[in-house]
């Protein structure tokens, strides 16, 4: 039998923010709760809105309809489509680059993560601009398809794709796992599929959803391109039928809610883990479309 | 150069969370002048008693008197005391200048006089060619001068230091405890020291309060403490012990089955009477080895640890007892030959057999710091 | 589009560690030539060029040419009058009035939030913040039409109470209707990039100063706001630039009625164009960057000036 005395006198992490601010509960309970009111106000309103018939009616047409059309799948498909090329394009740049840079040129690591920072410097409406111009004259296989989505997209998610993966690999020790494998006779191929890509799931699946979910919603170069994607075809619906638009809308919100919380959630939890290295909660950036 | 400190009382301090006392009832008075170290396990209160002290905590009972004053209900900001943390207290955004004249600045002295104020401190911790880097820039020995210079700067009545070393290595620690201990007696102030390492206690103090569980379990000298401990949890946390199985004899004797009659002092120990079967708390340093070909104890492990050498010695009785030899003893022993133990000193404390071994009780304390 | 620069990384131990470490194996591997070093960043870099540095040279180029190739100011005069103009101004108000309020309300909640010992309570609010954060584009602007359009949740209720909005000169399809609805994805971000910094304020510094005499509001003069203001100014930056590039949630608004220069090189962009403003979209286009980088440029200033105490 073993008495063990709790440790008293060690207060926890518990009191240590209310020790430092002071803030009085009032104060505290109602800027939270006004904040939260605002954000959840307008999801209950565009629930109501989309259940809304005639003469106050409850109703679920506006989604059956939405079902129904043609459009409404095909603009998904090229959405998703164009998400999956995106991510996969995404995945083949940024997997060699990244390692590479942590391995060969740990020096310049503050360096490549401000370049894969440069993309926000271009509004996406100007990035469109520039592709039109510049590219006119390419072949119509890439400038006439929604290929040039795929391709301006990795550029345009950039920022947070690469944070993501770069804090991924960062928490690992890289060198001392190639070394180890390489030491056990292991190349390159067998190094990446057996070591390094397994360790570095979460940093992959965190790339991959943002760089997705942005793709999904990515407005702007779309519909400036003349593509009918799933938000340009979220905007023709609007013009005709707001209930539609709003239905889907908030569908859309939720199926890109859901991914997002898991990977905050996920990344959340490695960030405890390891709270000493310098990983960056990807989702410090705001994916503005 | 400073006026000399003033003396310090704690009476009846209690703390409680929720119910569990984190403090119960603790007396303490420093003298002027004189550097008392608190010493335990995490969790044993003495920090709690340190930031009471200074009026960082609340106190459910009990009085704090400085110099005779009562300062029980004053702000922390009100008491004048200067205290050290364990790191990182340091104002990031102010050089080391700015953080040891901030308590000067607070004070509204005019910036020459702070500007010469905080010149002398940091000459007096050895930093002054660091005085404008910022807390970045300093090693984590370098910050905790800083810190030291700028709980000194407000000339405080009593200066406190809460486990101010424990987060540097090894080497600048003892260096640092060194500068402490000679600051403060140069300066003359009343001083309390909170840590849990026994060495770092010992080397400081005028006195050591040893406390578990929120209650001090001995206040002396580090002499007193070591030597004559009062509980066995101060034996058993203050240095290491024995613990072997003994009988006790006529007054001031027990008899040990590995080591012989042993005699222990009888004014540590009353209550005891011949027959009594009790465990007998023997430090490593009070056994001696001899070879001995029909002794019957033979040496299974040993460990040079530079100035002794820590042997551990398979009884007759199947137990294990650590002696701690010096390298010259240790020089002349057939490692590989039979041994048999004898008695160099007194044993430390007796204790009355039970079924509980409350060194695993210490162990278990020492695991959740 | 918007924009990141998460600050909280620049005050990360990460910087340091890779530069001691950078030093310490460049001298045990000898230099075999920068080259053979680098070849594996040329797909990515080249790659960048092509689908980043080639447009936006284009357009910076562009704008200073007229239809005809030659070079000229023409286009930027073009740009800084009328209508243009117009949004340049209508473009600024937006962002700093978004920017501004966002980084108030914003502070307050992450303060809050702080200050709470309930980790329940905080777990959802930085895990919703960095879902809400990510929330834009067309999904959000129909939602708001659901909240406080014509026909909206709110509208209804405030009519139904006598006080209809749209009669009190409000508009959801407006520059103070984007504020508002600009502040369901600007407040998460704010308070996802405020949270480490207060929470980075330690306990120790608030005892060592009333140790040291000092009362709250000295430590929160001297201590507290310093070591908050520059991750405070860096935040509104990139709220600022966040907002002045979004463009869906404004043109599924209002369909491009709305003076902004986003809105307007778009609908430049789809043909919209009169004779003789060839290269107008350009040099908007220029312009926008411009505003981008001198936002960049301040930001990367201010997080200097903090990193000087930061590690």
């Amino acid at each position: 039998m073993v008495a063990v005395t709790p440790t008293v006198g060690a207060k926890g992490v518990k009191d240590k923010g209310s020790d430092v601010l002071k803030l009085g509960k009032p104060f505290r309970f109602g800027i939270i709760g006004l904040v939260a009111v605002f954000f959840l106000v307008p999801i209950l309103a565009s629930a109501r809105y989309s259940f809304l018939g005639n003469n106050n009616t409850f109703t679920i047409s506006a989604y059956t309809e939405l079902f129904g059309t043609n459009e409404f799948w095909s603009t998904l498909f090229l959405s998703v489509k164009i998400g999956l090329g995106t991510v996969f394009l995404t995945l083949a740049l940024l997997i060699p680059t990244v390692i590479w840079v942590n391995l060969r040129l740990p020096h310049l690591r503050r360096v490549f993560e401000a370049i894969s920072l440069l993309p926000l410097v271009v509004p996406s409406v100007v990035i469109t601009l520039g592709v039109i111009t510049s590219y006119k004259h390419l072949p119509n296989l890439i400038i006439g398809t929604p290929v040039i989505l795929a391709l301006e997209y990795v550029v345009l998610a950039l920022p947070y794709s690469y944070r993501t993966f770069d804090s991924a690999v960062q928490s690992l020790d890289l060198k001392t796992l190639v070394e180890a494998g390489q030491s056990l006779g292991s190349g390159w191929g067998k190094l990446l599929r057996f070591v390094l890509l397994p360790n570095l799931r979460s940093g992959l699946f965190g790339a991959a959803v943002l760089t997705f979910a942005y793709c999904i919603g990515e407005f702007a170069v779309a519909s400036l391109l003349s593509f009918t994607t799933f938000p340009v075809f979220l905007v023709q619906v609007g013009q005709t039928a707001a209930s539609q638009a709003v239905a889907l809308s908030l569908i859309a919100l939720l199926f890109t809610w859901i991914p997002l919380a898991v990977i905050v959630i996920i990344f959340a939890q490695r960030r405890n883990r390891a709270a000493a290295i310098d990983a960056v909660d990807p989702l410090e950036a705001g994916v503005q479309v | 150069m400073e006026r000399s400190g003033l003396s310090v009382e704690l009476v009846g301090l209690s703390r409680y969370y929720k119910d569990v006392a984190a403090l119960s009832s603790l007396d303490l008075k420093a003298e002027a002048g004189e550097l008392v170290v608190l010493l335990g396990p995490s969790g044993c209160g003495k920090t709690t008693a340190l930031r009471a002290l200074a009026g960082l905590e609340r106190l459910d009972e009990g009085t704090v008197s400085i110099g005779g004053r009562d300062v029980t209900g004053l702000a922390p900001s009100k008491r004048n005391i200067g205290m050290v943390f364990q790191s990182y207290s340091l104002f990031p955004n102010m050089t080391a200048r700015a953080n040891v004249e901030f308590g000067l600045r607070v004070r509204k002295m005019s910036s020459a006089q702070r500007a010469e104020r905080s010149s002398e401190m940091l000459e007096l911790v050895g930093l002054k060619a660091q005085a404008d880097r910022f807390p970045h820039q300093l090693s984590g020995g370098q910050q905790q001068r800083v810190a030291l210079a700028r709980a000194l700067a407000i000339k405080p009545e009593v200066l406190l230091l809460d486990e101010p070393l424990s987060a540097l290595d090894a080497k600048v620690r003892s260096l640092l405890r060194e500068e402490i201990r000679r600051i403060q007696l140069e300066l003359g102030i009343t001083t309390f020291f909170v840590t849990h390492d026994q060495e770092e206690a010992l080397a400081l103090a005028d006195r050591i309060a040893v406390m578990n569980g929120g209650r001090l379990e001995q206040f002396g000298s580090p002499l007193e403490v070591y030597s004559h401990p009062a509980t066995e949890f101060v034996a058993e946390f203050v240095g290491s012990v024995n613990r072997v199985q003994g009988v006790v004899g006529e007054t001031g004797k027990v008899l040990v089955d590995e080591l012989g009659v042993v005699e222990y002092h009888t004014a540590g120990n009353s209550g005891y009477s011949r027959g009594d079967a009790v465990e007998v708390l023997v430090r490593p340093e009070a056994i001696g080895l001899a070879q001995d070909p029909t002794g019957g104890c033979s040496i299974v492990g040993q460990s040079f640890l530079g100035a002794s050498v820590k042997v551990k010695v398979a009884t007759t009785r199947g137990s294990i007892l650590t002696c701690e030899l010096s390298p010259l003893e240790a020089s002349q022993l057939d490692f590989g030959g039979a041994v048999s133990l004898y008695m160099k000193g007194p044993a430390l404390l007796l204790s009355r057999r039970t079924g509980i071994s409350s060194a695993s009780a210490v162990e278990a304390q020492s695991a959740m710091s | 589009m918007s924009t990141v620069l998460s600050p909280t990384s620049d005050q990360g131990t990460g910087g340091n560690g890779v530069v001691v470490a950078s030093s310490g194996s460049s001298r045990r591997r000898p230099r075999r030539g920068r080259w053979h070093n680098s070849i594996g960043t040329v797909p990515f870099l080249v790659y960048l060029a092509l689908f980043l540095g080639v447009p936006a040279i284009s357009v910076i180029v562009t704008a200073f040419v007229n239809g005809s190739g030659h070079p000229t100011l023409s286009n930027f005069n073009e740009a800084v009058h009328g209508v243009y103009l117009q949004s340049f101004v209508a473009s600024l108000k937006l962002s700093f009035g978004a920017a501004i309020i966002s980084t108030v309300v914003g502070l307050l909640a992450a303060l809050a939030v702080c200050s709470s010992s309930n980790r329940i309570l905080r777990a959802i609010v930085t895990a919703g913040s960095g879902v809400f954060a990510n929330t834009g584009g067309v999904p959000l602007a129909f939602s708001f039409v659901a909240t406080v359009g014509n026909f909206g949740l709110i509208t209804k209720l405030l009519s139904d109470a006598g006080f209809n909005p749209y009669n009190h000169g409000f508009s959801l399809y407006s520059v103070l209707g984007l504020t508002i609805v600009y502040q369901y994805f600007l407040i998460p971000l704010m308070i996802l990039i405020m949270i480490p910094p207060i929470d980075a304020l330690r306990k120790e510094w608030v005892d060592a100063s009333s140790s040291l005499g000092a009362t709250r509001t000295q430590f929160w003069r001297w201590v507290g706001i310093p070591l908050l203001l520059p991750p405070i100014l860096a935040a509104f930056i990139v709220l600022f630039t966040d907002s002045f590039a979004a463009y869906a949630t404004a043109e599924a608004l209002t369909s491009g009625t709305i003076p902004l220069v986003p809105i307007q090189l778009g609908s430049l962009i789809s043909g919209n164009v009169l004779a003789g403003q060839t290269n107008l979209g350009d040099a908007l286009g220029a312009g926008m960057i411009f505003i981008v980088v001198v936002a960049g440029g301040l930001y990367i200033y201010v997080q200097r000036k903090a990193s000087r105490w930061l590690r």
